[in-house]
């Protein structure tokens, strides 16, 4: 029973807060009972689609769904943008009911496909669970969750919505929450914005090896091409990030702009200064309150961002190989460059770990670009993680950089074994034929003074 | 037509098309047909080219047309006031003393005096618009009228054998081809093989010319450029001589001929370096290219490897063959494209309209204008960007004033 209750309980109440805050904005409170209209339609069509055979088995595959769920978020993201434009000013005064139509929709799209979701998740439970318990689970789910929007209906007039949200923000505000919580982690796996980036970077390639072809200039694979560098730097991933970041927060920033490029009130004429400070204050204190939930959105939607270039770009971090004393060369650790775990020229990052005595010392070695070997321990003298964080300690390499794993700092690789900064700290070592040779007193003896710095990373 | 909606609404609605394609594996590929096929694409896509250029009409238009000044359309701009009777500025011509005290040059439009800075802030945008436009539609002229060829032509090498080809009906001779290679090549097992200066020189119906693998060359009505290189190498066997066009650069590169002396056994070709080098802990091969070594080995056995150099001879299956000196073959594009000048025209506009673009941060338009109303000198100001500060700008400057 939990194993559908908590899932759709969670569900529940993501989609509800959403439509508590939609239904409690003046501009839709009057009409509320539409707007709860189109979320029992979009329920009920959700369920239908999955349970009623004639629906279901001309539904498309879960992939389409998954588009048309990333439509239907943008689709309310953007149409914030739209009021936007549309409206010219951002005084109270403009604040009109919503049409009726609008409000079904948004109503409907808010639960249509959270719906969906969650009855194909618990069509999958049946098959292994109860189907009793599994159904009882659910449907408590839901009415926990809605139980949940009855008790605030009456109370949403008090939060006084409309000093913070005008409806183009408040449509921002509710698409930026979708991207976060849309969908259904148990049934789909993606990310919305990570489907942006990845269809934009497809977009782009295909845009310049058009213009490319047009041109007669279609690169090759050894023939010099003329303005290849620059088909190259539009290729790059960066590009599509970088579009990603504008078309994303397009919104919230030129609500943003709107809400703050408004002068302050004219008060040239008024002949008592409190008045005038008065009405000054009352205009930044507006300003301010209206860009509160924008800033929220900016600040989720810049975080939803990191999370999808961490997850395109991810941390690389390789176990510890444990190395000792070698036999033929007494007093000191001999790594070949070639062996059977792998090749060094492939630029990738190595770490190793050593037992002193009772103290471990982890190290770690990386072949730069120009041939050389960098070798250093994995800490630098500037980071000190606090006692909970010391998994934050040492570095994972990104790309063509390492970085600290504590301030994030990138190094590039080829200072690697250059002391100073946040780079790791160098051991010397020498190589003799195709083997790294570092000698246990310098290990030792680098460990040692390290420990003693005074280090003075606080931050986390 | 001219509006920023209208551009908006067809973008959207391409972009509505562009997702519905993209429900399959490779969506641009029938976006691209569709827009420049079907009837609603070319409607779309027509409407967007004639949108933006319309929208650049109606931008010089409005710029630079004359306008009525009056007190309502000063009213309407950013920040107007209306100056007090005792002001110092009572009358049209103390206005337009102030407003050249301001640095703003002012003119008589009907009833009022206007002053404008920076009318000139549209050229960015008009060339950025008019270069998309040109582009756009040199691109759907393009996808309809383009006709491409391709063929390979080779040198003569010692044994002179020339391989013309045949492009849109004329013969294509192959006079000098210079590929720029060095004498030497060292892999470092990167992709570092490059090749920068190429040029072949042609010989079409009798006209010449030099083809490169740079900006495609127009000769005859008809764009060339160099899309590919190899050896041409000469091979003398059972008393023929044959060309084989060896693809084998950047070495590594495998081509697969067949030889058919030894019983149709297809040989796959590879340069074979001449020696290894370490530099650094990076083992690298020098190849040498000006008389290159190959490596033969034959497709699907295993041994059977044959190494020769251009100029000597090998055995290979108990025939001779003798190896000639090698010339190089180049693979020609030929494109005859009505539209190729205005492609070219419109994607340097589109650059230069990009790059012009960063101006507009600070090339904007700046108006002052004045009428009188009321017996008293009404005043306005308006920025085309940065409104606030222009606002908070004119409130300053005709604080004295009132």
């Amino acid at each position: 029973m939990l194993s559908s209750f908590l899932p759709i309980l969670r569900e529940s109440i993501e989609c509800v807060l959403l439509l508590a805050l939609l239904a409690g904005h003046p501009s839709a409170y009057d009409r509320r009972r539409i707007l709860f209209a189109g979320t029992a339609l979009g329920l009920v069509s959700g369920v239908l689609l999955v349970y009623v055979p004639a629906f279901s088995a001309k539904s498309p595959g879960i992939q389409h769904w998954i588009i048309l769920r990333y439509i239907s978020e943008a689709l309310i993201f953007y149409s914030g943008l739209l009021l936007l434009m549309l409206r010219t000013t951002m005084s109270r005064a403009e604040q009109r009911h919503a049409p009726a139509a609008v409000l079904l929709l948004l109503g409907f799209l808010l639960f249509f496909f959270e719906a969906h979701s969650a009855a194909l998740y618990i069509q999958d439970l049946t098959l292994v669970e109860s189907r009793g318990w599994v159904y009882s689970g659910a449907v408590l789910g839901i009415l926990l969750g809605f139980a949940l929007l009855a008790l605030m209906v009456g109370k949403l007039p008090a939060l006084g919505l409309q000093r913070f949200f005008t409806p183009a923000s408040l449509l921002i505000a509710v698409g930026a929450l979708q991207f976060i919580t849309g969908g259904m982690g148990e049934v789909e796996d993606g990310d919305i914005l990570l489907s942006l980036q990845q269809g934009l970077q497809y977009l782009v390639e295909h845009i310049v090896g058009h213009v490319q072809s047009l041109l007669m200039i279609t690169q090759h694979g050894f023939i010099s091409t003329p303005l290849s560098g620059l088909a190259d730097y539009l290729r790059e991933e960066r590009m599509s990030t970088a579009l990603t970041v504008a078309l994303v927060m397009l919104p919230p920033v030129l609500a943003m702009v709107k809400v703050f490029s408004r002068p302050d009130p004219e008060v040239r004429g008024m002949e008592v200064a409190a008045e005038r400070r008065l009405k000054v204050a009352f205009f930044r204190r507006e300003m301010i309150s209206f860009s509160a939930p924008l800033l929220m959105s900016f600040m989720l939607l810049t975080i939803s961002l990191h999370a999808v270039n961490a997850s395109v770009n991810p941390l690389r971090e390789p176990e510890p190989i444990p190395v000792m004393e070698s036999d033929e060369s007494p007093g000191a650790i001999v790594i070949p460059l070639k062996d059977r775990i792998g090749d060094f020229t492939d630029g990738q990052l190595r770490k190793y770990i050593f037992y002193s005595g009772n103290t471990r010392i982890i190290f770690l070695a990386i072949m730069k670009p120009d041939g050389t070997v960098g070798l250093a321990l994995d800490e630098c003298e500037i980071c000190k993680p606090a006692e909970w964080n010391t998994s934050a300690l040492g570095y994972a390499q990104r790309g063509e950089h390492l970085v600290c794993k504590y301030c994030m700092s990138p190094v590039a690789i080829p200072t690697v074994n250059e002391p100073g900064g946040c780079n790791p700290i160098p051991v010397p070592f020498e190589i003799e034929e195709d083997d790294i040779v570092l000698r246990l007193d310098d290990l030792v003896r680098v460990h040692e003074a390290a420990q003693k710095l005074e280090k003075k990373g606080t931050h986390f | 037509m001219a509006s920023p909606w209208i551009t908006l609404v067809i973008g959207l609605l391409m972009t509505f098309v562009y997702l519905v394609m993209s429900f399959g594996d490779t969506p641009y590929e029938p976006f691209v047909e569709f827009l420049f096929i079907s009837v609603p694409g070319l409607l779309l896509f027509m409407g967007v080219i004639l949108n933006l250029t319309a929208w650049s009409v109606y931008a010089v238009m409005d710029r630079f047309s004359t306008r009525r000044i009056s007190p309502e359309s000063v009213g309407e701009m950013d920040e107007s006031v209306l100056l007090p009777q005792d002001s110092a500025i009572r009358t049209l011509k103390d206005a337009g003393e102030w407003f050249e005290r301001m640095g703003f040059s002012p003119r008589i439009y009907g009833e009022g005096i206007e002053a404008r800075h920076g009318r000139y802030g549209i050229l960015p945008g008009i060339v950025l618009r008019t270069g998309l436009s040109l582009l756009m539609l040199s691109a759907l002229m393009s996808h309809h009228m383009r006709q491409s060829q391709e063929a390979v032509v080779a040198e003569g090498g010692a044994v002179n054998v020339i391989v013309t080809g045949e492009l849109f009906g004329m013969t294509v001779e192959p006079l000098k081809i210079d590929a720029g290679l060095p004498q030497e090549y060292l892999d470092l097992g990167k992709v570092s093989f490059g090749i920068d200066k190429i040029s072949a020189r042609m010989s079409v119906d009798g006209e010449e010319f030099t083809v490169s693998g740079g900006y495609p060359t127009s000769a005859g009505g008809i764009y060339w450029r160099v899309i590919h290189l190899g050896y041409a190498q000469p091979v003398e066997y059972g008393g023929a001589v044959v060309s084989l066009m060896l693809d084998v650069f950047p070495p590594g590169n495998a081509s697969a001929h067949n030889l058919k002396m030894s019983g149709g056994q297809v040989y796959e070709f590879r340069l074979a370096p001449e020696r290894a080098i370490r530099k650094g802990l990076i083992t690298g091969d020098v190849f040498d290219l000006s008389t290159p070594r190959y490596e033969l080995s034959p497709r699907g056995k295993k041994g059977g490897r044959i190494k020769v150099r251009a100029g000597e001879t090998v055995v290979i299956d108990g025939s001779k063959a003798v190896f000639g000196s090698p010339g190089y073959y180049v693979r020609l594009l030929a494109v005859r494209d009505p539209a190729m000048p205005l492609l070219s025209a419109g994607f340097f506009l589109t650059a230069l309209g990009i790059l012009l673009m960063i101006a507009r941060l600070f090339w904007y338009e700046r108006r002052m204008a004045a009428v009188m109303h009321e017996g008293r000198v009404l005043m306005g100001y308006s920025e085309e960007f940065y409104s606030k500060w222009g606002i908070y700008k004119f409130r300053k400057w005709t604080a004295p004033l009132l």
